[in-house]
């Protein structure tokens, strides 16, 4: 009896009736840390694939096993690394969102460090086109927030302009140097000689033979002497940079700032990277995709340049 | 006593663990108690305006040794999974739980309430307009909603949340109690799991309240849908916002803040509280304290896209209260002009039933506005000749 009791205490109090009290019916189980009004992650993942679930939809399994290098060329279909931020079946719809625009628009591959050439409607240019090329200084965002920034030199001014990958208004992408450099952004070319980002926009478009590996460009950035947009000399992750002299005041400092250990910080680095096992199984829809489709344009591409 | 409980359990009749008087028995049997913490009162995060009410639930210690052999445990998942299963079973064999079929349904008068459904926010992902324009939609679940209890407006109004807090409502609105996601009925009270009992409706995770008409009541076993709205309505979103705990003046109300520089210890504090001499405080002053965990509501969110398969409705909003995988209550819009619009063109009352539709109904639904991403990219068209002219003319006239 005294069960029954304490129980009674959690219904609300009416004359005649035990009644639902939404208030303060789910207060102690499966409660996070903080705020009543969220379900855990791991308990909404329990249950989409419980049986307890009416409405559950059985995941497909697919045969193909995805090639290792899938996870450089299509970075956008891996979630964001932070778990507190993902959702499964979120992830899945934007996955499909993104294979059906790859089918209609050919988003070629390309790396930080390659110059491109994007053709995007315009409503307010005449011809309702307009073409900007530059060099690819930095890929962000996962699903359908990707997007890339090009980086040119245009009569003296510096112009960098950031595209969403899956925006409906671009209408070609194409490669014209495929290349990667020694580094994963290029932030530092804002501080380094305009010419090392000129590019012509006549440029014509060069092609690697078939089967190459995509070449990494060796070259060292000589930056311009400071002020900078940021204090490269604390940077020591960027290869590609050639550092001025710098004076002596400014390199005493250095040694307080500088953080060597952070590049042995083996719990960094796996909390910033999305297991083997998981990309794998994300890269499966994209293996379908890719021996469908893109294999036919990557014909179509042969025979063009034949 | 505990012996003969295991021997219970072993012939399988917890599989009946619905039924009140044995799962009493087993939970007063040692293996099973639940350990009540008789000191203290279970935490309350928020802004607490009151005592704790005498009906608070005591903080209770979690089954996780539950004093079986591994083998009648996994008997146990089985039997609860089957009975479940089962369920499921004679939910898709006839699409409604209830065998001598729904209600009969209201019709539609004006100042009609419906129910809503649980969501549950799982993402916010960038959409595009056939126009090209960009907008971010978020996206709300309907995990696993069924109609738990409906409560008549004359039961209804014996309850203390009309009694005490909304007496007009008193005999004119009922009460549909929504659950969403199904919970091991093992971790619920006897008197919890009566409540689900009554209708043969499987336990639940979550439970919310929606005030109806009763034209618009529905038979408890109901599964809720996503399709329950239309894409194109209009849609008010209530959650519990994100909880941050005490915070100071700057976070919680924006406040500049000072200059360490040149000043003593002026970093991030209030600064002055009332103007000159005064003993007195204004009412309302804003000072640190608890930020956030409570219930906001964001009115006049439009659906653009709703997933059938997945049962997942696309709102056009990017800022709806509470963190990832909050739950959402979702109901009709009360704004008023969109109030209008809906007696114009009402939805599907008391919900959408889908033996109801002639057709299959489609796995995405999109609005006309929105960007499918299979459609061909877009190109805007080129200025008409004669417009052009007729603006250069008026141009020149201002000159």
């Amino acid at each position: 009896m005294a069960s029954l009791k304490t129980s009674c205490r959690v219904l609300q109090t009416s004359r005649h009736l035990p009644v639902f009290n939404p208030r303060a019916f789910y207060r102690s189980y499966d409660r996070p840390q903080k705020g009543h009004e969220k379900v855990p992650s791991w308990t909404i993942e329990k249950h989409r694939d419980s049986p307890l679930n009416a409405t559950r939809v059985e995941s497909e399994r697919l045969r193909h096993a995805a090639p290792t290098e899938f996870r450089y060329i299509f970075p956008e279909f891996l979630p964001h690394p932070d778990w507190k931020k993902r959702d499964r079946v979120a992830e899945k719809l934007q996955r499909r969102d993104m294979l059906r625009r790859r089918l209609v628009l050919d988003i070629p591959e390309f790396y930080v460090g390659s110059i491109l050439g994007v053709t995007v409607a315009d409503q307010h240019v005449p011809s309702k086109q307009s073409r900007f090329v530059g060099i690819c200084i930095h890929r962000d965002g996962h699903g359908l927030r990707a997007n890339f920034t090009l980086r040119n030199h245009i009569d003296g001014q510096g112009v960098e302009i950031k595209y969403d990958l899956y925006n409906p208004t671009l209408q070609n992408i194409e490669v014209l140097k495929l290349e990667k450099r020694l580094d994963e952004e290029l932030f530092y070319l804002r501080d380094a000689p305009a010419t090392h980002s000129t590019i012509t926009f006549d440029r014509k478009p060069e092609t690697l033979p078939l089967g190459a590996t995509v070449p990494v460009n060796m070259k060292k950035i000589p930056l311009n002497p400071p002020p900078w947009t940021q204090r490269w000399e604390k940077r020591e992750d960027l290869k590609g940079i050639d550092l001025p002299e710098l004076p002596e005041k400014r390199m005493r400092k250095l040694s307080q700032i500088v953080k060597p250990w952070e590049k042995y910080d083996l719990m960094k680095e796996y909390r910033k990277n999305i297991s083997e096992e998981e990309q794998n199984e994300i890269f499966k829809e994209v293996v379908q995709h890719h021996t469908r489709v893109e294999k036919k344009r990557h014909q179509e591409r042969l025979k063009r340049m034949t | 006593m505990a012996s003969t409980c295991r021997s219970l359990c072993s012939a399988g009749v917890l599989a009946k663990c619905f039924s009140i008087s044995q799962t009493r028995c087993i939970l007063d049997t040692k293996p099973f108690v639940r350990v009540l913490v008789p000191t203290h009162y279970q935490q309350q995060r928020g802004v607490r305006k009151r005592p704790p009410e005498p009906f608070a639930r005591k903080r209770r210690a979690r089954i996780q040794d539950s004093g079986l052999s591994p083998a009648n445990e996994s008997f146990l998942q089985e039997v609860i999974a089957n009975e479940a299963m089962s369920k499921v079973e004679e939910l898709a064999k006839m699409n409604c739980p209830l065998k001598d079929g729904p209600w009969a349904r209201g019709e539609w008068r004006k100042g009609t309430k419906r129910t809503g459904v649980v969501g549950v926010k799982i993402g916010c992902v960038p959409h595009w307009t056939t126009k090209g324009k960009k907008m971010y939609l978020t996206m709300l679940q309907v995990l696993d909603n069924h109609v738990v209890e409906y409560l008549t407006p004359d039961e209804f109004a014996q309850t203390r949340f009309v009694q005490e807090f909304h007496p007009k409502m008193k005999g004119k609105l009922g009460a549909v109690f929504v659950g969403s996601m199904g919970i091991d009925p093992r971790r619920l009270s006897p008197l919890e799991l009566s409540l689900f009992e009554k209708h043969g409706v499987p336990p639940k995770r979550k439970v919310f309240k929606f005030v109806v008409t009763p034209n618009a009541a529905i038979r408890p076993g109901t599964p809720l849908f996503a399709s329950h709205f239309r894409v194109g309505d209009y849609v008010d979103l209530q959650a519990k916002t994100i909880d941050y705990g005490f915070q100071g003046v700057i976070k919680k109300h924006g406040f500049k803040g000072g200059r360490g520089h040149g000043t003593t210890r002026w970093f991030r504090r209030v600064g002055s509280i009332a103007p000159g001499r005064r003993d007195v405080i204004p009412k309302g002053q804003k000072m640190p304290g608890y930020m956030g965990n409570k219930w906001r509501t964001l009115k006049g969110t439009r659906i653009y896209k709703i997933d059938t398969k997945y049962n997942v409705i696309y709102v056009k909003a990017s800022t709806i209260p509470g963190p990832l995988h909050a739950y959402v209550r979702i109901m009709d819009s009360k704004l008023p002009n969109r109030v209008r619009e809906r007696e114009l063109d009402p939805p599907p009352i008391p919900t959408f039933y889908p033996q109801d539709s002639p057709e299959p109904i489609p796995e995405e639904i999109y609005h006309p506005d929105l960007f499918r991403f299979d459609m061909e990219s877009i190109l805007f068209p080129p200025d008409d000749p004669a417009l052009e002219k007729k603006k250069k003319s008026k141009t020149a006239q201002k000159k």
